[in-house]
């Protein structure tokens, strides 16, 4: 094969990294700009080009992950309450040991709802949801025979993420006629996925390798989120991002005498990253 | 007032007299910033991308050469206006330094 045979095949091999919309409208154009200013005896691209081409395939993404029609608060908001309701859903619905049908019934509806952007729909149930929820704590113990469909908690962590979906679906529902974005169907395999490990390993939210494994998903997607804010220059991400902290931090703050020092750089690198991104939407608003 | 990356600025500037297309815009970048500016191509279109979002860029016109599409991109009157300021910014910033190395030579 000849150099510049192979330089082009690896130059699309780089351009993999952008969505199939942008290869198709610059897909060879951007391959004919790349082979111009390349060496012609170049076999392999520079690591000055491909990190760009990769950074650029990145920051494409991410301009295509805004939702169209809507401000970027909205969007921001939108997703921070769908990343909450997934991972609450995900973590806190039991069907082994706690079994409640309605409740989990309840909670999928709710859930396709906010993709859908059916915040009519969302925020009624939203609401029932974090009463419920809280029902031991504003009602004590009279409240468990009246209505029993959710689980009763008793610690503020477990509510507080309802009470942060009720809060943002409220906010949104103010937009009057201004319909939110719908979001991928994906977002239901998060918690089908975690409840089907329930029944292979019934605790395994306490194993070893899923903590690690939560942890670093957690630090490269928040960290995925500093980058997409840099590619499209607003707080979008970081929002998200910090509402979906909020539940933690709750948590963190309910049981700060069990957490010693690696639990505390954990939430403060997660923290870190969040101010980072808001940091990083400031400075580089409307630049170009 | 819209702000602006160095690399950026030198692809408004290199699009002041002409449309131009990729390779063009990459080639007059790094003759007017004295070879300092050394656009990468993934880095041009993420800028192009963000200055034909702002309204500072727009694509002029498309040719094919040797099979492959060449896009011509035009800088907008909102551009011009942009990287003016720019300069206008840029300039006066230089003159608080050059002033002051004047006076202290003479």
């Amino acid at each position: 094969m000849s150099a510049t045979a192979a330089l082009e095949r690896r130059y699309r091999h780089l351009l993999r990294a952008y969505p199939k919309v942008y290869r198709e409208w610059h897909g060879e154009e951007l391959v004919s700009t790349l082979m111009a200013t390349s060496d012609p005896e170049a076999r392999r691209p520079s690591l000055k080009e491909a990190f760009a081409l990769i950074a650029g395939g990145f920051a494409a993404h991410a301009r295509n992950a805004r939702a169209a029609g809507a401000p970027w608060w909205a969007d921001g908001l939108q997703l921070g309450v769908l990343v909450v309701a997934t991972t609450t859903f995900a973590m806190k619905i039991h069907f082994l040991y706690d079994s409640r049908p309605i409740w989990a019934l309840a909670m999928i509806v709710l859930m396709v709802a906010i993709i859908r952007g059916w915040v009519r729909l969302a925020l009624p149930l939203a609401l029932v949801a974090a009463i419920e929820a809280s029902r031991f704590l504003f009602l004590h113990g009279d409240a468990w025979r009246v209505t029993d469909f959710a689980p009763a908690y008793v610690e503020t962590s477990s509510m507080v993420p309802h009470w942060v979906m009720v809060a943002g679906l409220a906010v949104l529902a103010m937009r009057p006629k201004k319909s939110l974005p719908t979001r991928s169907w994906a977002w239901l395999l998060i918690p089908a996925l975690c409840w089907g490990l329930q029944f292979v390993y019934p605790y395994y939210e306490e194993m070893l390798p899923w903590l690690l494994f939560r942890a670093g998903v957690e630090v490269l997607v928040l960290g995925a989120v500093v980058w997409a804010t840099v590619a499209v220059r607003d707080a979008r991400w970081a929002l998200a991002a910090a509402i979906y902290l909020i539940p933690g931090l709750t948590y963190l703050g309910e049981n700060l005498s069990m957490h010693g020092r690696k639990g505390f750089a954990y939430w403060g690198l997660l923290t870190l990253l969040v101010v980072v991104s808001f940091v990083v939407a400031r400075r580089t608003r409307q630049k170009v | 007032m819209t702000k602006m990356t160095e690399a950026t600025y030198f692809i408004l500037a290199a699009l002041l007299d002409a449309p131009l297309h990729g390779y063009g815009i990459i080639k007059r970048a790094g003759e007017q910033s004295a070879g300092r500016v050394k656009l990468a191509v993934g880095t041009l279109y993420g800028a192009l991308d963000r200055l034909t979002e702002a309204g500072l860029v727009v694509l002029d016109r498309e040719e094919v050469v040797d099979g492959r599409p060449r896009r011509y991109y035009r800088i907008t009157d909102d551009g011009v206006t942009a990287v003016r300021e720019e300069a206008v910014r840029l300039q006066q910033a230089a003159r608080v330094v050059t002033g002051q190395i004047a006076v202290v030579g003479a």
